[in-house]
């Protein structure tokens, strides 16, 4: 090809790939909508693959005694707490009722698709198909099932919405641990599906199996959403700071339906 | 201007596929870099600029779409684009399957060296933060994937010479492999 001809579909190609990215920032709103429309079908056929390749791994997995008397023994203890959650909450509700306690925050939640995610083993960030318009902001929180968190809002378009994982990296989440002295700390994601909960003071007691929620000291995030539980302690007696390594109890990778809550306050 | 329009029909099919369908496979199939992989494949095989074209603008969609890996997507892959004709021109011109793979070796590298910068300077103070075990693993079974449909897409070159006649992107007398 001549030099010339050469330099000319060059300059031709690189003017012409400005212009499309100009027009795909001018017109970002109208396009993200309709790439949602063709990506939500695609996500939702790759999510179902992900679910049925997790079933049919822990169906060829066995189960040996040694779990078997694990998950016993965690089921009993979570069967206490269940008790005294039971009695915490009645009780709660008698102590309202004779204050004339007044709901100052309440939540309402926005069901969105996931549409399109990043492709990556260390960060983990996902698309969903509703945006500012619907009421969603930056720094809400997302969720499935019955309050496990699973990320929250990062960026906002009037139309779709970035979700950053709680497993990424880049998130962290104030958090409370479910033990005695109900420790406060920051959970910050630490790639595959792991949390790590860092300078817990080496003299508060943590213990395999505590539950993490959120604690509510972050704005538009409620207290009590459940991040995960802890899998492993990390740190030395000598160490002023001891470290959690907090499992995620979702997968999101299986989900292809979010919900996103909204604090009315806010909207 | 058709073929132009054609183009842009492929690329928007590759990816939303891409960012759809595999990134919600499970892993490491997620990791299978597909626009990566015909966009080399045209370059090296059928030095066509039209991969290079789709490189630079699929860093631009993951910028724009906010679900890329790292900061600044468009830097990455416009850069690999720029070294995948490069290498394609002056070292690569081989036109067997070792020259497609080493092109396509090349533009990985690109892209996982200038994630690999980027990465290192946002997270700076607190290193740790940059999960660098599952970094490198996520490029190594990148690299992999990318290998597998090379080799695929090198099987089949006869078809999708012929694909893209029909598509207008190249002509009858136009020189490929």
């Amino acid at each position: 090809m001549k030099p010339i001809r050469f330099r000319q579909r060059v300059v031709g190609g690189a003017a012409a790939a400005i212009l499309i990215v100009v027009l795909a920032f001018l017109f970002r709103t109208p396009l993200m909508r309709t790439f949602s429309f063709f990506q939500r079908p695609f996500a939702r056929a790759g999510t179902w693959l992900t679910d049925q390749a997790a079933h049919a791994c822990g169906g060829m997995l066995a189960i040996d005694e040694h779990n078997v008397d694990d998950l016993i023994a965690q089921r009993n203890a979570l069967a206490v707490d269940d008790a005294e959650l039971q009695e915490l909450r009645t009780e709660n509700e008698q102590l309202r009722a004779q204050l004339g306690f007044v709901e100052r925050r309440q939540f309402t939640g926005v069901t969105a698709s996931i549409v399109s995610r990043s492709a990556s083993l260390r960060s983990y960030t996902f698309l969903i198909d509703r945006g500012s318009a619907d009421g969603i902001v930056v720094g809400a929180p997302v969720v499935v099932g019955d309050g496990l968190l699973v990320g929250k809002v990062t960026a906002v378009q009037p139309t779709t919405a970035t979700v950053t994982a709680t497993t990424d990296p880049q998130m962290a989440t104030a958090a409370t641990l479910l033990n005695q002295t109900r420790t406060l700390g920051l959970a910050q994601g630490m790639a595959s599906n792991l949390i790590g909960l860092h300078y817990i003071p080496n003299d508060e007691v943590v213990r395999v199996n505590d539950l993490v929620v959120t604690s509510g000291l972050e704005e538009h995030m409620p207290s009590g959403l459940i991040i995960g539980i802890v899998n492993d302690v990390q740190g030395e007696p000598t160490d002023p700071f001891q470290e959690a390594v907090v499992q995620s109890l979702v997968d999101i990778r299986r989900y292809s339906i979010v919900t996103v809550l909204n604090d009315a306050e806010a909207l | 201007m058709m073929k132009f329009l054609i183009s842009m029909a492929i690329f928007i099919v590759l990816v939303v596929i891409q960012t759809g369908f595999i990134a919600s496979l499970p892993a490491p199939l997620l990791l299978t870099p597909l626009l990566l992989a015909v966009s080399v494949y045209l370059i090296q095989h059928h030095g066509l600029y039209v991969g290079a074209y789709w490189l630079a603008l699929y860093g631009v969609w993951l910028d724009i779409f906010g679900v890329g890996t790292a900061p600044v997507e468009t830097l990455a892959y416009t850069l690999a684009a720029v070294a995948a004709l490069w290498g394609s021109r002056r070292f690569f011109s081989n036109r067997s399957v070792y020259g497609i793979l080493a092109c396509g070796l090349a533009a990985e590298l690109i892209i996982t060296l200038v994630h690999a910068i980027t990465i290192s300077l946002v997270w700076f103070k607190t290193p740790a933060s940059a999960a660098w075990t599952a970094f490198f693993a996520s490029a190594a079974w990148t690299v992999f994937l990318m290998f597998v449909l090379l080799v695929i897409l090198f099987q089949f070159a006869k078809s999708i010479r012929t694909g893209l006649l029909k598509s207008f992107l190249i002509s009858r007398t136009y020189e490929t492999y």
